[in-house]
Formats: structure tokens, C-alpha cells, sequence
């Protein structure tokens, strides 16, 4: 299936997700939140996630009601135990931007 | 149609244990609603909250506790004399009290105050605090209201 297209991604996509989870800027839905609850995930193991995981670019999707990309960020948990993938996408609704976590998934 | 509403009371598990929030500003973005909370600050109020907790503290409260000290299931335990393995018995025990001994609790509760640079007084007030047996009843941290995303000063209050 031909992928979706959309504007262009973020060219530094973990800078800029770090300098807005380190800036306050951050957000989480609220359906976000029941799928940590579910899945035993904890809002500081995602925040590690995303200041020391990997973009995995293959996992992002394009969601044309938003006009906007979805991020996905891979990357283990402080004690190696958990490998997490966050959906994280870039918003400017707010009139400023922010990282908004929109789920979190146990990969391991 | 509105993208913006007050939300009463939010309970938020995203710590690992509820807190609650009063009057929070919930906005809709990319079609979802999601509570606009400052966590970064509402993390310094609880770490700062917890060494008062009327009650024992929870596995999840303990697990809040190394993460955001991000000291690692290992270095917690060097650091509280046991070994990672009664850490994690520690932290698996979720929203029940531990179990460890309350002789660790008390330092590790003192250890928390000492981290967000209380002064000579309150580390005094609270030791002595601690002399005493806690209650067993479960508590929760409820913030009252604050302003925009900023929660103001957190209370324990009985579950």
C-alpha cells in the first residue's frame, strides 16, 4: 500500500521533542492516559523514553484529519527492563507548540 | 464548537498513583481531549508532598520516588543498604504498602526532603514526625485548584 503523504517531517524530530518535554511544553490525551494506566506505564518512563530514545521513522504515520504527523519514539526504560514505543505528535492548536503524547506501547 | 472546558476534579494515574486536580483546563487537540497540567511542576509538588504522607508509602509511590531521582533499581539499593531484588519486591507490590521496614522508610523519606533542599527546621519537624507509628488508611495527593496549568499547593487527604 503506497504510503500516505503529508508536509514535510520534522528534521530533528528528538531535539525538538526534548527541548518541549524539557520546556514544560507537553501533553498527554486523555485516552494517552488510560493506555499508560492499562499497560503499566508511568508518565516518568515515558519522559525517559523520550529524552533518550530513537526515532523509529518506519513506525511514523501521517494522520490527514490532523494534517500532521504522528512520531513514533523507541527506546528502553532507566532500568533496561521495558522497551517502550511512544506516539508523540508536534501540536500548534495551543497557539504554541507542544509534544503531545498520544499513546504508549509495551514493544518487548 | 468548543475546543476548551473546565474539568471539576481530574484524577491522574500518570505517576503511578492518583493525584487530583482541581479545576483543570481541558483542551481538545488533533481531535482528542487531553487536561492541560504543567507536570513538570506538579512532579515537584509531589516529590515534595511525599515525605509528609500521612501514610505508608506505596510500591508506586517508591518506584515515583528512584525515577524521578533516576537512580536505577541498583543504586537505589546500594543506597538504602538492600539488594535490587528487594527493590523491585518493594515497587511490585503497586498500590499496597511495601512492607520494608520503617526504619528504611523513614530515611528513605528523609533522603526525599534532603534532595528538594528543605531547610534545618522542616528535616527536624519531619524526623520527629516520623517517630511516630503511621495510620494505616490509604491517602491520596489532591491538589486544589490553581491557576491556568499551574496546580497550587498539594494536600494528602484520607482515599
Amino acid at each position: 500500500m503506497p504510503r500516505e503523504k503529508g508536509p514535510p517531517k520534522k528534521a530533528d524530530l528528538l531535539k525538538e521533542v526534548r527541548r518541549l518535554v524539557a520546556s514544560g511544553y507537553y501533553l498527554e490525551t486523555r485516552h494517552a492516559q488510560h493506555r499508560m494506566r492499562s499497560r503499566g506505564i508511568t508518565r516518568m518512563e515515558v519522559y525517559h523514553v523520550l529524552r533518550s530514545g530513537q526515532h523509529e521513522e518506519k513506525r511514523d504515520v501521517f494522520k490527514s484529519e490532523h494534517g500532521s504527523w504522528n512520531y513514533a519514539i523507541r527506546g528502553k526504560t532507566l532500568d533496561k527492563d521495558k522497551e517502550l514505543r511512544v506516539i508523540v505528535a508536534i501540536t500548534q492548536e495551543l497557539g504554541k507548540e507542544a509534544a503531545l503524547v498520544v499513546t504508549a506501547i509495551n514493544v518487548t | 464548537m468548543r475546543n476548551e472546558r473546565v474539568q471539576k476534579n481530574y484524577v491522574d494515574y500518570g505517576f503511578g498513583f492518583p493525584v487530583v486536580f482541581g479545576k483543570v483546563r481541558m483542551v481538545k487537540v488533533e481531535g482528542e481531549w487531553a487536561p492541560d497540567i504543567d507536570y513538570g511542576l506538579a512532579e515537584k509538588c509531589v516529590i515534595q508532598a511525599i515525605p509528609n504522607k500521612p501514610g505508608p508509602l506505596t510500591g508506586n509511590q517508591v518506584r515515583f520516588i528512584r525515577l524521578h531521582f533516576n537512580m536505577t533499581l541498583t543504586r537505589f539499593g546500594e543506597r538504602f543498604g538492600v539488594s535490587h531484588v528487594a527493590v523491585k519486591k518493594w515497587e511490585d507490590k503497586g498500590e499496597d504498602r511495601t512492607g520494608m521496614r520503617w526504619a528504611i522508610e523513614k530515611d528513605l523519606r528523609l533522603f526525599v526532603l534532603k534532595q528538594v533542599n528543605v531547610d534545618a527546621n522542616d528535616f527536624v519537624k519531619l524526623y520527629d514526625g516520623l517517630e511516630q507509628k503511621l495510620p494505616p488508611d490509604p491517602y491520596i495527593i489532591r491538589f486544589r485548584s490553581g491557576s491556568g496549568s499551574k496546580p497550587a499547593e498539594p494536600v494528602w487527604i484520607a482515599a
